[in-house]
């Protein structure tokens, strides 16, 4: 979690160098922290997620395109918005990245109004999406901490078996699958069972 | 030939045989002369000793009778010497060897008298005294000369006493005296006489000395001519030698011989040249012979006919060709009168005068023509020439006539004027003017009907024809070159087999665009005349500028084609400065509003976004110079200028579809003399044909890439320049390929099948030539490769090869 100046970072992808910079102007003038890539390679390889931010790429780029990058970050389950870069009749390739997840399309050039609202309204679906992913994230660093047998009572125990199914289930004594309960709900840090679950279910529960 | 010089020989030998003979005939009578004369020389000294012989046998018997003292001896003795005077001592001597008496001739010396009571010598002659004691005969000794002194004969006459020997007479002769009257002066007169002992000692006389050596040259010289013969009483001790003196018989024989042989070598010369000039009669005769029969073979194979006559008017000759020509055998015509048979009827009186005038002396120099009659009574022309007949002393004696039928040459030239007239016809219906001047002069030598009706019938029009087509392609070449004429000192006379030259000219004064050709050629008198021929090509000028607009329009509507099908890129290329522009007024816009901006950031702001105008005009610039529709321009052009041109529209399209554009040219290109707008047309073409292939071929990344290629090659030993564009992409499919280059056959869906077909001809337009072919990766195709080149004109420098300081710079 680290600080947010400002309004919130924008990364700008785009391999026209006028372009680039001159949304970094743009943009700037807005108090967005702005930070630029002449390509999708050097962005991924500089990119940190645990920042809230959104992405502003240029669909069309030598080397690796921007719907290329979307599909990379969607195989990182990054949270970060995204919205592209259009020109004129682009169209139908931006609607393809609308169907996976893209925020929106900009077509060039752009109206300023819009292209600040748009990257508003990424910043403000960053913050919510952000918090989840840090969630998430913390989840999953609590879920690390348990054994692969306390993992295997958790499972049942979200499955709502008993302690004497789970006995039976694993070969082991009840006394024991309480112990493992207890332990459980002490590393994941919940009170009672409906913490345990949500905490349980909230792993592979799919993000918005 | 040979026999006239064999007779000379044979006679030469004749006399040399008869000559030997007589010699030898000579020799042996004057040998036989020699040897009468000796023998008869010996009779006489033998009887003249022999006489002596007997007187002193005399004496010895009349002293042996004891009838003769000593006295009476001496007395005898000295009548015997003074009468013979050969005789130079008479001695008796005893036979105790004592001269008992002795008497000599009184011009002994004092040794050689004998003196009463001397005793014989014995080294002198005791031998013979003793022979003659022995033998009781009269023995003759010769006592050896002695020096100074004459030989000696002596002779011993035994004495007999009451058949006891008592001493002997001893006579002594001198040989030398015995040869001054022994020998008759006859005798020694003719020959060389002399009296020899038994060794060839000389004792009295004369010899001839031996031969002169001068005389051995003479192969006719007998040897000495001699006989010897013994003085028979006296034995082998004597002998008579007679040398025959060389007479003047010799000096004349020789004489004699020189004479013949003098004759001989005169009557040989005389033959040979005899001979010689018999030979030259052969050979003037030969030549005569053949010089006949060449005036008979010429006479025979000249087509002239020749007919001779005498000034009466009478056919004395006729030649073979005559006969030939009027059918008439020789002997019809020979002696012959006028009429004369080949008169045809109908002319008779007019050739009757015209032979009337020849005989007169009255003919035309140029010949008659006269109409002849043949045997079988047809008629051609001929024509006649009349001269005198003048014999080798200078008198006429008649009149030789040649005729010649004139029948084909008249044909002939009938002929050649149908042939000129047709000739002449076709000239002047030609649809080009022909006109044909010598160099140098201002005569018109020939000049058809077009040329008249051009220009007229003066040499202004072809010498302006000459000055306007030779002139521009003359000079052309020679600027650019810098080099010498390539026709200086090329001989005149090759000029007219080499050059046609050919060029394309405007005549404002007629609106007419003429081709002309002008050709060298040697004028029919020999001079050095230049012929034009200038064919009017106005209409085809005229289709020709037509076409070559259509093709530009053609051109150009291809050019907006390409530029319309890459509108959407670039509208994408010109977005990006304008959105960059937008961005950056923007935000200026709102920190100002704000106010939180500082000049400095203002005005770095503001250059940005003047360059992003700036860059957005240059896009539309270079657009717009590609689509501008310009007159066809070919000029000497940079090929990376195009090619960087070329590249920049190239790379919007490529760009816009995600196509890498890798281009590589060579260093140090030539010039090319072309169109730069059409190259780069082509360029471009090639280039977003590629970049569609491979977009369409849906490469990954990695893949999309398009190449340009540009080097120089050679191609059938021209260098060309070769623009090679390689793409990615899914190739040429077969069917396709062989419909390349068709009009209006596109694979693309927004296609108007212009582009390759339009990018073929004008790079033939250029003299050069195109190809497609696919790149295989095995069985795969993985791209595909258009090239085409562009020759190098020879004239333009290449850098590199010729050092040029414009080059050097470039390079």
């Amino acid at each position: 979690m680290s600080l947010i100046p400002k309004k919130g970072t924008v990364y700008v992808v785009d391999d026209d160098e006028a372009v680039r910079d001159s949304l970094q102007w743009l943009l700037e003038g807005k108090d967005y922290r702005v930070r630029c890539f002449d390509s999708a390679e050097s962005f991924l390889s500089r990119y940190d997620s645990r920042e809230v931010a959104c992405l502003i790429v240029d669909i069309r780029m030598g080397g690796m395109t921007g719907l290329e990058l979307q599909n990379r970050l969607i195989e990182g389950h990054s949270p970060l918005p995204i919205v592209f870069i259009t020109g004129h009749g682009d169209v139908p390739m931006a609607v393809d990245t609308m169907k996976k997840g893209a925020m929106d399309f900009i077509q060039k050039p752009f109206k300023e109004d819009q292209l600040v609202g748009l990257v508003e309204k990424m910043l403000e679906h960053a913050k919510g999406t952000f918090s989840e992913y840090q969630h998430a994230a913390s989840r999953d660093a609590l879920l690390s901490k348990l054994t692969l047998r306390e993992s295997q009572v958790l499972e049942r125990i979200v499955a709502g078996r008993l302690n004497k199914q789970i006995a039976d289930d694993l070969g082991i004594s009840i006394k024991t699958v309480e112990a493992h309960r207890a332990n459980i709900m002490e590393k994941l840090n919940a009170n009672t069972v409906a913490d345990l679950l949500k905490i349980a279910l909230g792993q592979n529960a799919p993000k918005g | 030939m040979l026999a006239p010089l064999a007779a000379v020989l044979l006679f030469l030998a004749a006399i040399v045989a008869a000559f030997g003979y007589l010699r030898l005939e000579e020799v042996e009578r004057e040998q036989e002369a020699v040897r009468r004369d000796v023998e008869y020389t010996q009779q006489r000294l033998r009887l003249r000793l022999l006489e002596r012989q007997e007187q002193i046998m005399r004496i010895a018997r009349d002293i042996s009778n004891r009838e003769v003292d000593a006295e009476d001896f001496q007395t005898r003795a000295e009548a015997l010497i003074n009468e013979y005077p050969e005789l130079e001592t008479i001695s008796w001597i005893d036979e105790k060897k004592r001269f008992k008496a002795s008497y000599g001739t009184a011009s002994l010396s004092a040794a050689q008298r004998r003196l009463t009571g001397d005793m014989l010598k014995a080294d002198e002659t005791e031998s013979t005294y003793t022979l003659a004691k022995d033998l009781q005969q009269p023995i003759y000794a010769q006592r050896l000369a002695e020096k100074d002194k004459d030989s000696h004969l002596q002779l011993h006459v035994p004495l007999v006493d009451k058949a006891k020997f008592a001493g002997v007479v001893l006579a002594e002769y001198s040989v030398d005296g015995l040869y001054r009257y022994g020998v008759p002066a006859e005798i020694s007169a003719r020959y060389a006489v002399s009296l020899l002992d038994a060794k060839g000692e000389r004792l009295a006389g004369t010899s001839i000395a031996a031969r002169r050596p001068l005389s051995g040259l003479q192969p006719w010289s007998t040897p000495l001519n001699e006989y010897e013969v013994p003085v028979s009483p006296v034995g082998n001790g004597l002998v008579i030698r007679a040398q025959a003196y060389r007479t003047s018989l010799g000096v004349v024989g020789s004489g004699l011989f020189w004479l013949v042989i003098a004759l001989s070598a005169m009557t040989a010369w005389m033959l040979i040249g005899n001979w010689r000039h018999t030979r030259r009669r052969v050979q003037a005769q030969q030549a005569l012979v053949s010089e006949t029969n060449f005036r008979r073979a010429m006479e025979n194979s000249m087509l002239t006919g020749m007919r001779a006559m005498d000034l009466q008017g009478r056919i004395t000759y006729v030649n073979a060709a005559f006969c030939q020509m009027t059918g008439w055998a020789e002997s019809d015509l020979v002696g012959r009168t006028a009429p004369f048979p080949y008169w045809p009827e109908a002319d008779r009186e007019t050739l009757a005068s015209i032979l009337n005038e020849e005989l007169a002396g009255q003919s035309t120099p140029g010949g008659i023509q006269v109409r002849v009659k043949r045997r079988d009574n047809s008629l051609f022309d001929a024509r006649l020439y009349v001269s005198p007949l003048i014999d080798s002393r200078g008198s006429q004696t008649g009149w030789m006539t040649s005729m010649t039928d004139i029948t084909e040459p008249n044909r002939i030239r009938e002929q050649l004027s149908a042939s000129y007239e047709r000739f002449t016809t076709v000239l002047e219906a030609l649809d080009a003017s022909i006109s044909v001047a010598p160099l140098g002069s201002d005569e018109l030598l020939f000049a058809n009907k077009l040329y008249r009706l051009w220009f007229g019938v003066q040499t202004q029009g072809h010498l302006q024809l000459v000055a306007q087509a030779g002139v521009p392609a003359r000079t052309a070449i020679d600027e650019s070159r810098d080099s010498v004429d390539s026709f200086a000192g090329l001989p005149t006379a090759s000029l007219h087999e080499t050059e046609t030259e050919s060029a394309e000219i405007y005549l404002p004064e007629h609106d007419k665009w003429l081709e002309v050709r002008t050709r060298y050629l040697s004028w029919v008198d020999g001079r050095l005349a230049q012929m034009v021929i200038a064919t009017d090509i106005t209409s085809r000028r005229l289709a020709e500028a037509q076409s070559a607009a259509q093709a530009e329009r053609a051109q150009n509507a291809s050019r907006l084609i390409t530029m319309g099908e890459m509108a959407s890129s670039v509208a994408h290329e010109l977005n990006q400065p304008l959105t960059a522009i937008n961005n950056y007024c923007n935000g200026m816009v709102s920190r100002i509003r704000s106010r939180q901006i500082t000049d400095a950031d203002l005005l770095g702001a503001l250059e940005k976004t003047a360059r992003q105008a700036q860059r957005a005009g240059q896009i539309i610039q270079r657009i717009r110079s590609f689509v501008k529709r310009s007159e066809p321009n070919r000029a000497l052009s940079e090929v990376a200028v195009m090619v960087d041109e070329a590249v920049e529209l190239a790379e919007i399209e490529l760009r816009r579809r995600n196509v890498r554009l890798t281009h590589q040219v060579a260093m140090r290109l030539p010039k090319l003399m072309v169109d730069p707008i059409l190259i780069e047309q082509v360029l471009v073409n090639l280039l977003k044909n590629g970049a569609e292939s491979v977009d369409s071929a849906q490469r990954p990344t990695a893949r999309r890439s398009v190449e340009l290629r540009v080097m120089p090659q050679m191609v059938d030993g021209k260098s060309v320049v070769e623009f090679s564009v390689i793409d990615s992409g899914k190739g040429i499919a077969p069917e396709v390929m062989e419909r390349l280059y068709e009009a209006f056959y596109s694979t693309k869906a927004d296609g108007m099948g212009i582009g390759l077909s339009l990018c073929r001809s004008i790079v033939e337009s250029h003299q050069g030539r195109m190809k497609a072919e696919n790149i295989y990766n095995g069985a795969d195709v993985t791209g595909c490769h258009f090239s085409f080149w562009i020759p190098v004109d020879e004239l333009s420098p290449v850098a590199g090869t010729v050092p040029d300081t414009q080059h050097s710079i470039l390079g």
